[in-house]
Order: structure tokens, then C-alpha cells, then sequence
């Protein structure tokens, strides 16, 4: 036993890392819109592969050599908006040092979205957090101010000029607003879902921003992360989720999220 | 902070993900392995023509 594992032990490690990667692997693609293509192509690739080796069909592994060049150039092409958050994410400083939002913002912040749903004004959010907005923020008008109730009600009235676009907020603080965010382009069946909450989704996406939407039409609260929109949350709710996102308990918002697939939308594109 | 039931907590999370993705892991090692232990007995100069000595 004891010779086996001295022989053998760099063959457990190599399993375990590539374990590790594959269970990693899986966990960010899991909810995107390639996950499906990628299961497949593992599936096929995997099975045509060992069949081929146990059989030793040598044309078809010739063949599936050749072919990997083409698969590694169409993942990057079909993964390109996953692979672009991944490289955003390296390069942003979140993994030094957490750029994490100001929890008595949330409650000013929250009040404010709940005096916008009473009276049925549209609106929409992004909280910084790692990656830098600044790209969205310069499609609006900087602001640099201090966050209030009064001000996001006025920015948000529907006869302001500020009004139809996202307000980028940092660190307690009103970086811009009328910003235009990019719009998600995932299939999404409800109807309620229009286009302010597929900019949310599209920002989710691009960015480890966390979304918030107040619905122009119902009302509703939701709130947007990593793509995965929650729709029509109370604010209660609301605010444990975001209390559970700022305290960087992503692992555990993933699993609440699982027990309530009713409310959740944008992860099954 | 409890080290054995955040342990057992992680390591039963997930688990049958965790499970697909060592039995991916291990057969795609296996699969490495084959094919390296065929092209170190056919290496590549082997195939290539020969020179005769004159």
C-alpha cells in the first residue's frame, strides 16, 4: 500500500487539478448561454475519444487531433462573453482587495427604489464592485455626488433628462447617470421583461456589477447578478440578497437561489 | 471557526458535481496517459524516411 502511493502519487494530484479545473470549469459555464454547446461537444469529444483509443481506430484519432485546433478556436468564439468577464475580472483588483459597497448606502438606496416603485418610475442601478465601470459611466453625465434619497427620485422622475438610462454608484457616492449599459441578448420568455431589465442582465453579464431594477410598469424590485436576474423581490428580500452579495457570500446566494428556481430568470438561455 | 464541519460542508456541497468532475478528470488523465505512452514508442523521428549512409 504504502509503495503504491509513493509510486503513484504525483498520478492523484494530476487528477486532483484537473478535478479541481473541471469542477471550476463547470461551475462558471453552468449558467451561461454556451453551457449546453460545451456539455455536448464534452460529451461527443470524450466518448469518440475513448472509444477510438480502446478500439484503436487510428484514423479517428487522427482526426480528432486535427479537429482540437478547431474546437479550441470555436470555444473562444462561442465563450467570448464568459472569457471576456474572466479577463476582466484578472485584470481588476477585486482579487487584492475588495471594493466592496457601502452597506449604509444600501438602506438609502433601498428606501429610494421603494418611493420609485410607489410611484411606478423606472429605474436602474449598477453597484461597482471589482471591475471598473468607468466605460459605461463615460455614456452618461458624471455626477461624482453623494447618494440621497432626494437625488435618485429626482434622477429617476420621468421628466428629467436623467431618467432613461442606469446611474453607476460607487462606494456611497453617485458616480453618473443616463448611462446606456449593453443589452443582454439572452432568450428570456416573460413578457414582463423589457428592455431596462435586459440592460441590468447585459451589465450583470459583462461586469461583476450588481444590478438593481425598479419596473416602470408592475413596480417590482429585482435585482441582477453575474446575469441571473431575480425578479420582483421584496424589499426584505432584496435587501438580505444584497446584504449576502456585499458580504462576498457568493457561494451560499448560489445555493438560496437553487431553492427558489420560481423567481430566477435569464439562466435557462 | 470549526475546521471539520466547514471541511465536511465543502466537501459534500456540490458532491455530485464534485464526483462528475473527477471521473471527467480521471478519464481524460487516462486518455493523456495512452497518448503519451504512444507517441514515446513511436516518436516522431521514427517515422521519418531514413538516410542512407554512403
Amino acid at each position: 500500500m504504502w509503495e503504491f502511493l509513493r509510486e503513484h502519487w504525483r498520478d492523484g494530484v494530476e487528477i486532483l487539478i484537473l478535478a479541481a479545473l473541471a469542477y471550476h470549469g463547470y461551475l462558471f459555464f453552468r449558467a451561461t448561454r454556451g453551457a449546453r454547446i460545451l456539455t455536448g461537444l464534452l460529451v461527443l469529444l470524450l466518448s469518440l475519444t475513448l472509444i477510438s483509443q480502446v478500439l484503436e481506430l487510428e484514423v479517428i484519432n487522427w482526426l480528432l487531433q486535427r479537429f482540437s485546433v478547431f474546437l479550441a478556436v470555436g470555444l473562444v468564439v462561442i465563450f467570448q462573453p464568459e472569457l471576456r468577464r474572466v479577463l476582466a475580472e484578472l485584470g481588476s483588483h477585486r482579487f487584492f482587495s475588495f471594493n466592496r459597497p457601502d452597506p449604509e448606502m444600501l438602506d438609502v438606496l433601498l428606501e429610494a427604489m421603494q418611493q420609485l416603485s410607489a410611484r411606478r418610475c423606472g429605474a436602474l442601478f449598477a453597484i461597482k464592485r471589482g471591475i471598473d465601470l468607468k466605460p459605461y459611466a463615460e455614456t452618461g453625465v458624471e455626477l461624482e455626488a453623494k447618494l440621497s434619497t432626494e437625488l435618485i427620485t429626482t434622477i429617476f422622475h420621468p421628466k428629467t433628462a436623467l431618467h432613461d438610462g442606469g446611474a453607476i454608484l460607487d462606494q456611497g457616492r453617485i458616480q453618473s447617470a443616463g448611462c446606456v449599459f449593453p443589452v443582454s441578448q439572452k432568450e428570456v420568455r416573460d413578457r414582463a421583461i423589457g428592455l431596462r431589465h435586459r440592460a441590468a442582465m447585459g451589465i450583470a453579464e459583462e461586469t461583476d456589477a450588481i444590478a438593481l431594477i425598479v419596473s416602470e410598469e408592475s413596480g417590482a424590485l429585482s435585482l441582477c447578478f453575474r446575469g441571473k436576474l431575480e425578479h420582483d423581490l421584496e424589499p426584505e428580500e432584496l435587501r438580505a440578497r444584497l446584504n449576502a452579495l456585499i458580504a462576498g457570500d457568493e457561494v451560499d446566494e448560489n445555493e438560496s437561489r437553487e431553492e427558489q428556481p420560481t423567481r430566477e430568470m435569464g439562466t435557462n438561455a | 471557526m470549526k475546521w471539520g464541519p466547514m471541511l465536511k460542508r465543502a466537501l459534500t456541497r456540490h458532491w455530485g458535481e464534485k464526483l462528475l468532475a473527477v471521473l471527467v478528470a480521471l478519464l481524460f488523465w487516462y486518455m493523456i496517459r495512452v497518448q503519451i505512452a504512444r507517441s514515446s514508442l513511436h516518436p516522431i523521428h521514427d517515422r521519418a524516411p531514413r538516410v542512407e549512409r554512403l
